[in-house]
């Protein structure tokens, strides 16, 4: 069974207005030492009973044609343990 | 002359548009669902705003693979005048139709009012009506609209002089106060490298009329009548 993690992010020098957002709350509920917080996005796609390597090859395939933007995001995979 | 204008599950500026080309300068147009794969007798297209698919995942991500999209695609490269406003305009960049990208915007709020740009190129066929340097007031209404170029994108839309629409104060300098969502370059609206394929953030099919609040986004749909 192969259960493939995508995670998505703007890459660096992109200005990530929510993370940015996030990061004054946390400001203001008092965690002063967090200095900035990136907001991302996670997926998981169950290939069912495919092997991993296969599902790892159409997981990269799905995440550059529809998950991330190249433009303006990197994604990262893994196989789920 | 006849119009198609695509409509998405979740397009809401789909009849704005189609009063624009009915009521104010009597073109004919038809509303075409994003299942269709064909797409024959259209003389230009439109892809109106709103949030197609919630804006799930990246305004305009999904719509992009719409079976509509891929008849679309072979009409722009062919010539065909296509305009994508708001919601439009991200499925153009999403779909790679038009370069670049475009997200949240920096003041982290949906920007809904009226704002001022400057037509600063003239190549493209939805713009000859008007005088290039002219300064629009059109509404905006969006969330993701901050326009996003590197550096080598940047200098080959402004060597192209694809770069149409630019936010600009009422006078019409080019200042960081008058940008209304971080767009790079203060970019409002580029069209491709052949100048039939237009995407733009502000609405020019809600400023037709002065009953409406304006009427400068009327010469877009005039433009066409020149060219065709």
């Amino acid at each position: 069974m192969a259960i493939i993690q995508v995670e998505v992010r703007l890459k660096e020098g992109i200005l990530d207005p929510q993370g940015k957002a996030i990061q004054h709350a946390l400001d203001s509920m008092g965690y002063k030492d967090c200095q900035s917080v990136q907001c991302g996005k996670f997926f998981e796609l169950d290939f069912g009973a495919m092997p991993s390597d296969e599902a790892l090859k159409q997981a990269e395939a799905v995440a550059k044609k529809i998950l991330a933007n190249p433009n303006i995001e990197v994604f990262f995979l893994k196989v789920k343990e | 002359m006849k119009a198609g204008i695509i409509v998405f599950p979740g397009s809401n500026c789909d009849h704005d548009a189609y009063w624009a080309l009915r009521e104010t300068l009597d073109i004919r147009a038809d509303f075409i669902w994003h299942r269709e794969t064909e797409l024959k007798g259209y003389d230009f297209l439109i892809l109106p705003g709103g949030f197609s698919y919630g804006d799930y995942l990246r305004s305009g991500a999904i719509a992009r693979f719409s079976p509509v999209m891929q008849e679309l695609q072979k009409l722009a490269e062919k010539g065909t005048p296509i305009i994508g406003i708001c919601n439009g305009f991200q499925i153009l960049t999403e779909s790679g139709l038009l370069p670049g990208a475009l997200t949240v915007n920096d003041t982290m709020k949906f920007e809904c009012r009226m704002i001022n740009l400057k037509l600063s190129e003239n190549r493209s066929l939805w713009t000859k009506r008007y005088e290039r340097g002219a300064i629009l007031n059109m509404p905006i209404a969006h969330g993701e609209g901050r326009y996003i170029a590197d550096s080598d994108l940047l200098k080959e839309l402004e060597d192209n002089q694809q770069i149409v629409f630019q936010y600009c104060d009422e006078a019409g300098n080019i200042t960081d106060a008058a940008n209304p969502n971080g767009s790079v370059n203060h970019i409002a609206g580029i069209c491709n490298k052949e100048g039939n394929v237009l995407g733009m953030m502000p609405h020019p099919e809600r400023v037709v009329e002065a009953v409406l609040g304006g009427t400068d986004g009327k010469a877009i749909f005039q433009s066409l009548l020149e060219v065709l």
